[in-house]
């Protein structure tokens, strides 16, 4: 049996391999600089540090009515290329907002019609996108708690650093000068 | 000061800023970082280490192959190998502990996992 300090000293690196997990995800994700380069990042991320083996991501369509695959991996991107944004698994998790994901059963069973996890991409409070894990590999058969950190982190951070590498390349990857800082109109 | 040293040879740029992340935590421990195996072999041309991570899966020489080569040199053959890899398979498993590697981790990796490992290679408390 453990001793009480060695049980909290396992605890306490844990922790601190947990928020290194949550580092890294945040880093690579905001230091890509082009759209290509943040799905790259979110790509692995979503295989690295999660284990998922089929997902897609899907960003909203212009009228609203549509969730479009912007990546996807593991699966047929015809199969899962565009679906109805108002009904659905994934459409539902768009109109709801709220992250989902499954812990009765063996997430490694891949489903297209039934994903394992659902994370809404949000920014200032608005839902623009969903990703979607259908299934992961097969030894990573349930979700951990740092699993439901790094879906929350994904859920606000990766849709900001995708537009924001748009952004960056519209802007011919150039530097607004110090006075887009100093006069601040937001 | 560094008493011991790693090598990670990692294609990702992400899962090798986790390993030195995760390797942070194991006292008195270098780490080195290479791409791929041949970057990997650049790197133990000029320098013996105290254990090796490698991935399996990497472009230009995967990590099997970079064990084999290891594993030949007369200066690394007795260093322990870590081998990380998507592929969670017996065979896989086997495959490259056959070729000589020491321990096998399956991604996604938990630092702990990996710290324990690398410990109990270097036989550090």
């Amino acid at each position: 049996m453990k001793d009480n300090f060695t049980q909290m000293y396992e605890e306490v690196e844990g922790e601190l391999a947990n928020f290194a997990n949550l580092y890294v995800a945040t880093s690579q994700l905001h230091s890509a600089r082009s759209v290509r380069n943040v799905l790259r990042a979110l790509k692995e991320l979503l295989a690295q540090l999660l284990g998922a083996a089929a997902f897609a991501v899907y960003f909203v369509s212009d009228d609203g009515e549509e969730l479009v695959a912007i990546a996807s991996e593991g699966v047929d991107p015809a199969e899962v290329g565009r679906i109805p944004s108002r009904s659905g698994p994934i459409g539902r998790a768009f109109q709801s907002g709220e992250i989902a994901y499954d812990v009765a059963r063996d997430i490694s069973k891949p489903s297209i019609e039934d994903p394992v996890a659902l994370v809404p991409l949000h920014i200032d409070g608005r839902v623009h996108g969903v990703i979607a894990i259908f299934g992961t590999l097969p030894q990573k058969t349930e979700f951990v708690t740092i699993d439901r950190e790094l879906f929350k982190l994904l859920g606000v951070q990766a849709a900001p650093a995708l537009v924001n590498a748009r952004i960056f390349t519209d802007a011919g990857r150039k530097v607004p000068t110090i006075r887009a800082f100093v006069d601040l109109e937001d | 000061m560094a008493e011991y040293s790693c090598l990670i040879v990692e294609d990702s740029p992400m899962m090798r800023q986790l390993l030195v992340f995760a390797l942070a935590r194991v006292k008195n421990l270098r780490v080195t970082e290479a791409d791929d195996g041949v970057d990997g072999l650049r790197k133990l041309a000029s320098t013996k280490y105290d254990v090796i991570i490698t991935d399996i899966n990497m472009p230009i020489m995967d990590g099997l192959k970079l064990v084999k080569r290891v594993r030949s040199d007369p200066v690394h053959k007795d260093t322990p190998i870590i081998i990380i890899t998507t592929e969670g398979s017996q065979e896989d498993r086997q495959r490259a502990l056959t070729l000589g590697a020491n321990a096998y981790i399956t991604k996604p990796i938990q630092a702990p996992q990996v710290i324990a490992k690398v410990k109990e290679l270097l036989k550090i408390e």
